[in-house]
C-alpha cells in the first residue's frame, strides 16, 4: 500500500466518469469564484458611486451643471452607472419634455419618471447579472459530486466482487477517491450559496436606494415643472393646483 | 475604461485561480502529513482482524471431542529445518518472539492470537515513537501474513462439511502444526465443541486440505512465528439456529 496517497494521485487514478464529474465541479468552482469576486467589486463600486453621487446631488449644485459634468465624463470614456445614470435619464427626459410647448406638468413628470424606471431596470440587470449562475452552482453541485461518489463506489465494489480476497485495502482507495467528488461538490456549493444570499441581499438594498432616489428626484422635478408652468401659464394655475393634489 | 474592464475580469480571475491553488496546496500538504496516521491505522485494524480471523479458522464446531487427536500437543518436533529458531515445537513455545520484549505466555492456543495482538501493540507503540519506516515495514510483513492466513482460511472453509447437528455458538479449537512446505503434520483438538460430530468434521476439514502451499511464500522466520503451530477455530456463524 502506497504510503503517499496524495490527492492528486487519487484523482488521477479515478475512473473516467468520476474524472469528468470532478472536472465539471472544478470548472464550476473556479467560475463561481470568478463571479463572486467580480460581484464583490461591482457591488462595492456601485455602493460608493451612489454615496458619492448623492453627495454631489444634494450639495445644492445646479442640476444642469451636474448633467453637463456627466456628459463630459462620457465623452472622456467613463461609464456612467448607478444613481447618476438614473439622474441622467430622468433629467434628459425632463428637459426634452419641458422644451415642448403645451406640455402639462403632470405629463412631464410622468415621462421622466418612466425614463428613470427604464434606467433602473437596466441597473438592476447589471447588478444581478450572474447571480442565477451562483444559485445553480449552489444547488446542483452537491448532487453532481454525489453522483461522482456513487459511481466511484459502485466501481470499487464491483472490483471487489471479482477478487478472491475481500480486504478493506482493496476498496478503501476507490472509496476515498470517490468521496473526493462529494468534497469538491460541497467545496463549490458552499461559497456559491453564501455569496448568492449575500449578493441578493445587497442588490436588494441597492435597488431600494435607487428607488428612493428616483422618488426624491421626481419630487424635485415635479416641483420644478409646476413652478415653470405656473410662471408660464398663470391662467391655468388653478387647474394645475388641482392636478397636484391628486 | 478598457483598463477598468480588464481589471474587472483579471482580478476575479486571478483571485479565483489563487483560491483553488492555495486550497489544493493546503490539502495536499495536510493530506501528506496526515497520511502516516491514516495508513498506520488501517494496518493496525487489519492486524486485529488477522488475529481474529486468520489464525483461527472460522466456523463450526462439532460436539464430541473425540476423534483423532493426532499428536497431542507436542508436535513431533516438526523438523525445525532451517529454522534459525530452534523452537522445538514441543512446548508450543512459539518461542518467545525474539523481537518482543516480553515472552509470550505459553498458553498454546492463544499463542498465535496473542502474538499478533502483541505485535499490534508493538506496532502502535512504534508508531508513536519510531520513524515511519519501521511501522510500514512491520506492517508489510503483517499484510503478507494476513494474506496467507486469509487464503488458508478460505481453503479450510471450502473443505469443511458441517454436520447437521452444528449450531451457532459451537466452537471447536484445533491446534495445527505445519512444516515449512505447508504440509499438515499435526492436528490436535485443544477445545472440543461438545459435539463429537462437529469436532470430527473440523478435523476432517483440515485433513482434507492436507497441505497449505501458501505458507511457502513466507520467510522462514515468519513461518516459525505464525504458522509452525497455530490455533484454528471452527465456529459456524451463518446458521439460522
Amino acid at each position: 500500500m502506497a504510503d503517499e496517497l496524495s490527492v492528486i494521485e487519487l484523482i488521477m487514478g479515478a475512473s473516467f466518469t468520476v474524472k469528468l464529474v470532478m472536472a465539471i465541479l472544478v470548472a464550476a468552482s473556479v467560475t463561481s469564484w470568478f463571479m463572486i469576486v467580480q460581484r464583490v467589486i461591482i457591488l462595492q463600486r456601485a455602493d460608493t458611486e451612489l454615496l458619492d453621487f448623492e453627495d454631489r446631488f444634494w450639495s445644492g449644485m445646479d442640476l444642469a451643471q451636474l448633467y453637463r459634468e456627466g456628459s463630459n465624463a462620457i465623452e472622456e470614456g467613463t461609464d456612467i452607472t448607478g444613481g447618476e445614470a438614473l439622474f441622467r435619464a430622468g433629467f434628459k427626459e425632463f428637459s426634452k419634455l419641458s422644451r415642448q410647448p403645451n406640455m402639462d406638468a403632470e405629463a412631464i413628470v410622468e415621462g421622466s419618471r418612466r425614463a428613470m424606471r427604464v434606467a433602473l431596470t437596466r441597473e438592476s440587470d447589471r447588478l444581478e447579472h450572474n447571480l442565477p449562475f451562483l444559485a445553480s452552482v449552489g444547488s446542483t453541485s452537491p448532487y453532481i459530486g454525489l453522483f461522482g461518489t456513487v459511481w466511484g463506489i459502485m466501481h470499487s465494489f464491483r472490483g471487489l466482487a471479482t477478487s478472491s480476497q475481500a480486504t478493506l485495502a482493496a476498496v478503501a482507495p476507490g472509496i476515498s477517491e470517490a468521496l473526493i467528488a462529494t468534497a469538491m461538490g460541497l467545496f463549490a456549493a458552499i461559497p456559491a450559496v453564501l455569496a448568492y444570499n449575500r449578493f441578493a441581499a445587497r442588490v436588494d438594498a441597492l435597488l431600494n436606494r435607487y428607488d428612493a432616489f428616483v422618488d426624491e428626484f421626481s419630487g424635485l422635478l415635479q416641483r420644478q415643472s409646476y413652478a415653470q408652468q405656473g410662471g408660464r401659464v398663470g391662467s391655468r394655475d388653478s387647474g394645475v393646483q388641482g392636478g397636484s393634489s391628486l | 475604461m478598457s483598463s477598468d474592464r480588464a481589471l474587472i475580469i483579471a482580478v476575479p480571475l486571478f483571485v479565483a485561480v489563487l483560491v483553488h491553488v492555495v486550497f489544493l496546496v493546503a490539502i495536499e500538504g495536510e493530506w501528506r502529513t496526515g497520511e502516516a496516521t491514516v495508513v498506520a491505522k488501517p494496518k493496525v485494524v487489519q492486524a486485529s482482524l488477522v488475529s481474529l480471523n486468520s489464525p483461527k479458522k472460522p466456523t463450526p464446531k462439532p460436539e464430541r471431542k473425540p476423534k483423532k487427536k493426532p499428536k497431542p500437543k507436542p508436535k513431533p518436533k516438526p523438523q525445525p529445518t532451517t529454522t534459525p529458531l530452534p523452537k522445538p515445537v514441543a512446548v508450543e513455545p512459539k518461542s518467545p518472539e525474539p523481537k518482543r520484549a516480553h515472552p509470550e505466555p505459553v498458553a498454546e492456543e492463544s499463542s498465535q492470537a496473542q502474538k499478533l495482538a502483541d505485535l499490534q501493540k508493538e506496532l502502535m507503540a512504534g508508531l508513536e515513537e519510531l520513524p515511519q519506516a519501521e511501522p510500514s515495514e512491520a506492517s508489510d510483513e503483517f499484510d503478507e501474513v494476513q494474506q496467507v492466513a486469509a487464503l488458508m482460511q478460505a481453503r479450510i472453509t471450502q473443505n469443511w462439511r458441517r454436520p447437521p447437528s452444528a449450531r451457532n455458538g459451537m466452537e471447536a479449537l484445533l491446534t495445527i502444526s505445519l512444516v515449512p512446505t505447508g504440509e499438515v503434520v499435526g492436528i490436535n483438538l485443544s477445545t472440543s465443541s461438545g459435539s463429537s460430530a462437529f469436532d470430527r468434521s473440523a478435523i476432517a476439514a483440515v485433513e482434507r486440505v492436507g497441505q497449505f502451499p501458501e505458507v511457502a511464500v513466507l520467510s522462514i522466520s515468519d513461518f516459525e512465528r505464525y504458522f509452525r503451530r497455530f490455533p484454528l477455530r471452527f465456529r459456524p456463524e451463518d446458521l439460522r439456529y
